[in-house]
């Protein structure tokens, strides 16, 4: 098993470069120089040519590539044209933040969905399937950004039961766990219920049904443990849509995560930033990812079979 | 089961219903006078044990980048610097210029300027303004991307007394006084320190000299260079306490919250308001900062161009439509060979296709005020001779130019119609585009990211390119966009019209900055006005008009469309 752990560590390396060669491509070959977008109108060609040399944005794609991978693997993710300071400084506390959103609003997903889903599938065709299916599609369906504005029109402005603005406490993350979770929750719910009805009509629940067991032992011990194989993988990509999409809920409920620094920095050209974010979302997806993959081993005997020799 | 799923698909569509409805919404708004004032009701008198509040709390649309004053000229982070620092030269809430930290003289040549700094001026760690700081944040100055031009035309500054400074000039320049109150004074020593000074050679091993500009570069300034490093801040770029403005910074998380406490020893106290504690939050969601004031979190936002009848319905507020700076323009590619639009008939033709009212009520939602000239006269060094009602919509006159410059039916452009996809911008590229079609003029549209649109229009690879400018009342900055010394990054390219008619441009704008009197100047810049209008190379459409509202307690005055100047507002 540690042997498999490490190899997926090992793995994170070729996806980290690959994921910043791609970002220093786009950037690289944009429109716009980031001294055009810095500095702005008026200056000569002369002024933006020797501010971008200031900035090393002249100096040949593969230089700065090389550049950049040789100081992240010392630690520096660089100097942000924009903000003058170092990258990390910008990072460090956006880090926490986006990832304590993305948790909790997974978590809200996991511990809705997952639970509503088996629910549904166990009693389909009655009403209790059906209404919250209904509503599963209606949430699935929603845009991010205008259920964020309803729940803050309803809850903030019209209830006043939070404050529109961030002011430090935990109330203010409910709102936006809301905004980004209950979508997700919908999908979750609705893939776990297919899930279900799958496992549901195997052999092996029909058997232990003839053998005699409880319902609630038939449910939980034999169809639940091989419906949530599936379902794991699909909470881990959710975490990772979630974490590099949460830029539409920070823009809306003022949270400063690593999202909305991204946009920022693609509008101003800002290499380091957009990279320094792309690898830190690649790290973190790509670890995530591992953990779903360990988990699977953990909870599928057949997988851990196959790495336990 | 056959019922449950009939009132289920009813609730269904009802729920899809109310989605679509809530989606629409938010109708025309109807333009107030610009300038105009509305209560939109009653002012509820405060009862007599009413608590004075000494807070405020306002939204930035962006985060300062920097809290460096002379770092960046993002408007951000100038308006944070107009809280924090002070200059030689302040302006009032209504915009009009006065001494700052220094009173000063001019010489009759208008080449010498002599700054006395008044006594007891402070900075915010309760050092004393001195002119050794004053040489020292304009000299900085130079040496900014941003902030050189403002010192374009100094040719010396220097201590010429105990509490004196005298800046001498290459030549007479009317912006100079709006130049300076954008170079904020520094402590200088909060700012820099000296490394290794101990090992490093004395200043004697250095002497004045004299740079490519002819500007004398003294042995202080060069040793100074040579071993001054700036200090590491608690905030930013820039030490907390290095300003001499109303308001100190408390805390600085630049893209949350910026908190700023008053300056007890402010030296201009006759000027300020009752506000002690100022939380700036920074939302860049227009709907979030509406919400915000709806809540009272604020107290008080620009309000989005959407909400804007709804919030002076409400009653609530106090509300202000208020015309700005920042013009929408159609930049056209005159210098494309073969291009039809190297016709300046053709261009003036454009120019009379274009129903600006029109375009203001329906694609800007009212919220814009028709612009007949680029400059607006009302708000920078402008000129009083603009002549309103120029280039008036005329569909008959368009096509009568059309058909002199040899296109009776129109033409195609080879090149499309750049449009930022920012605010109002689509919409308004997608009206004058019906507009232009109608005097038979076809042109595809071109959307783009902001960033890129930008960089792209300097390339020439569009035919017409719709801008929103902010155009602040001293004249370095519409020079530089314009003047032939930034040709090759400018967009409308005056210096490429045949037969070097684009040198009238630099001649006017040069010798109206150079203007020593407001009758010469006011002349100059009718001139310049006039001879852009003839050229039609860069089209103004209209004025854009921000709304503003805030709670009917704070005494507010907004009567200036550039910058915030909370240090005047009070409670009642």
């Amino acid at each position: 098993m540690w042997r498999y752990v490490v190899k997926r560590l090992l793995l994170l390396i070729p996806v980290v470069l690959g994921a910043i060669l791609i970002i220093f491509f786009v950037l690289s070959f944009s429109k716009g120089t980031p001294a055009e977008i810095l500095l702005g109108p008026g200056f000569t060609q002369e002024e933006y040519d020797a501010y971008n040399e200031e900035l090393g944005f002249n100096d040949p794609f593969f230089v700065r590539y090389f550049r950049y991978v040789g100081n992240l693997l010392k630690g520096d993710f660089g100097t942000s044209y924009y903000y003058k300071t170092t990258v990390w400084s910008e990072l460090k506390d956006r880090i926490p933040i986006s990832l304590r959103t993305t948790f909790m609003a997974l978590a809200m997903a996991a511990l809705i969905g997952v639970p509503l889903g088996v629910l549904t599938a166990v009693k389909q065709y009655t009403a209790l399937d059906t209404i919250p299916t209904a509503l599963a599609m209606v949430f699935a369906a929603t845009p991010v950004f205008w259920l964020g504005m309803l729940l803050m029109y309803f809850f903030a402005v019209k209830l006043g039961w939070f404050s529109t603005l961030s002011t430090g406490k935990f109330s203010d993350l409910i709102l936006p766990t809301l905004a980004l979770g209950l979508p997700h929750a919908a999908r979750q719910m609705r893939f776990t219920r297919s899930s279900m009805l799958e496992a549901i009509r195997e052999d092996y629940v029909r058997t232990a049904r003839a053998k005699g067991c409880r319902e609630r032992s038939v449910i939980w011990h034999h169809t639940v443990k091989n419906a949530l194989l599936p379902v794991i993988t699909v909470i881990g990509n959710s975490f990772g849509a979630m974490f590099g999409g949460t830029v539409i809920i920070e823009k809306l409920f003022v949270v400063n995560g690593i999202g909305s620094l991204m946009v920022k920095g693609i509008g101003n050209r800002d290499v380091p930033i957009v990279t320094g974010c792309v690898v830190i979302i690649a790290l973190v997806y790509s670890f995530v990812t591992m953990i779903v993959d360990i988990l699977y081993a953990y909870i599928d005997p057949r997988t851990k079979a196959r790495f336990i020799k | 089961m056959k019922n449950v799923k009939r009132v289920l698909a009813m609730v269904l569509a009802l729920v899809l219903c109310f989605c679509l409805l809530s989606g629409c919404g938010g109708g025309q708004n109807e333009t107030t006078p610009a300038g105009s004032q509305q209560s939109g009701g009653e002012t509820n008198a405060p009862a007599p044990d009413h608590k004075v509040r000494d807070d405020l709390n306002i939204a930035l649309t962006d985060a300062p980048v920097t809290n460096d004053p002379h770092g960046n000229s993002k408007d951000m982070t100038q308006q944070l610097s107009h809280w924090v620092y002070d200059g030689l030269i302040l302006v009032s809430g209504d915009g009009t210029i006065r001494p700052g930290i220094a009173e000063y003289k001019v010489s009759a040549d208008g080449l010498t300027y002599t700054f006395t700094i008044r006594n007891g001026v402070k900075f915010h760690n309760g050092e004393e303004v001195t002119p050794e700081d004053v040489v020292w944040s304009i000299e900085r100055c130079t040496d900014m991307a941003y902030y050189k031009n403002y010192t374009a035309s100094f040719t010396d500054v220097k201590k010429t007394g105990d509490k004196e400074v005298t800046i001498t000039l290459k030549n007479p320049d009317n912006a100079l006084l709006y130049n300076l109150y954008r170079i904020k004074i520094l402590n200088q020593s909060k700012v820099y320190e000296i490394e290794g000074i101990t090992e490093a050679p004395k200043i004697e091993a250095f002497s004045d000299k004299t740079d490519a500009d002819g500007k004398t570069v003294t042995a202080e300034k060069q040793w100074k260079e040579a071993y001054y490093v700036e200090k590491p801040s608690k905030f930013g770029s820039v030490a907390e306490d290095a300003g001499a403005g109303p308001f100190t910074i408390k805390s600085y998380d630049k893209d949350r919250l910026i908190e700023l406490e008053k300056f007890a020893d402010y030296y201009d106290t006759a000027n300020t308001g009752n506000i002690k504690t100022v939380k700036i939050n920074i939302i860049t969601e227009n709907s979030t900062r509406y919400n915000a004031l709806l809540t009272g979190d604020l107290d008080m936002v620009q309000v989005p161009s959407a909400n804007w009848e709804q919030v002076v319905a409400t009653g609530k507020f106090n509300t202000l439509a208020q015309e700005s700076a920042t013009i929408c323009t159609m930049i056209v590619n005159h210098y494309r060979e073969g291009s039809p639009l190297g016709n300046k008939l053709v261009r003036q033709a454009i120019r009379y296709a274009l129903n600006r009212e029109a375009i203001v009520k329906s694609a800007a939602k009212g919220m814009g005020v028709v612009a007949y000239t680029l400059y607006n006269p009302k708000y920078i060094i402008g000129s009083s001779t603009v002549n309103e009602g120029t280039y008036e919509y005329n569909v008959a006159k368009a096509k009568e130019l059309l058909a002199q410059a040899g296109y009776p039916d129109g033409f195609t452009l080879e090149q499309k119609f750049l449009v930022p996809k920012t605010g109002d911008s689509v919409s308004v590229a997608e009206v004058i585009q019906q507009m232009l079609k109608a005097v038979g003029i076809i042109v595809e549209l071109d959307q783009k990211d902001s960033s890129t649109a930008s960089s792209e229009s300097k390339t020439g690879s569009q035919d017409l390119y719709l801008t929103n400018s902010n155009y602040v009342f001293h004249m370095s900055d519409g020079s530089r966009a314009m003047h032939s010394r930034t040709l090759k990054t400018q967009v409308a390219k005056y210096a490429l019209l045949p037969n070097n008619e684009g040198e009238t441009l630099d001649r006017l704008y040069d010798s109206a900055q150079a203007a020593t009197t407001d009758a010469e100047r006011d002349k100059l810049y009718g001139e310049l006005n006039e001879w852009l209008n003839d050229q039609s190379i860069n089209i103004p459409i209209y004025y854009h008009v921000k709304g503003f509202a805030w709670d009917k307690n704070l005494d507010a005055d907004l009567s200036n469309p550039y910058y915030l100047y909370i240090q005047y507002w009070s409670w009642k």
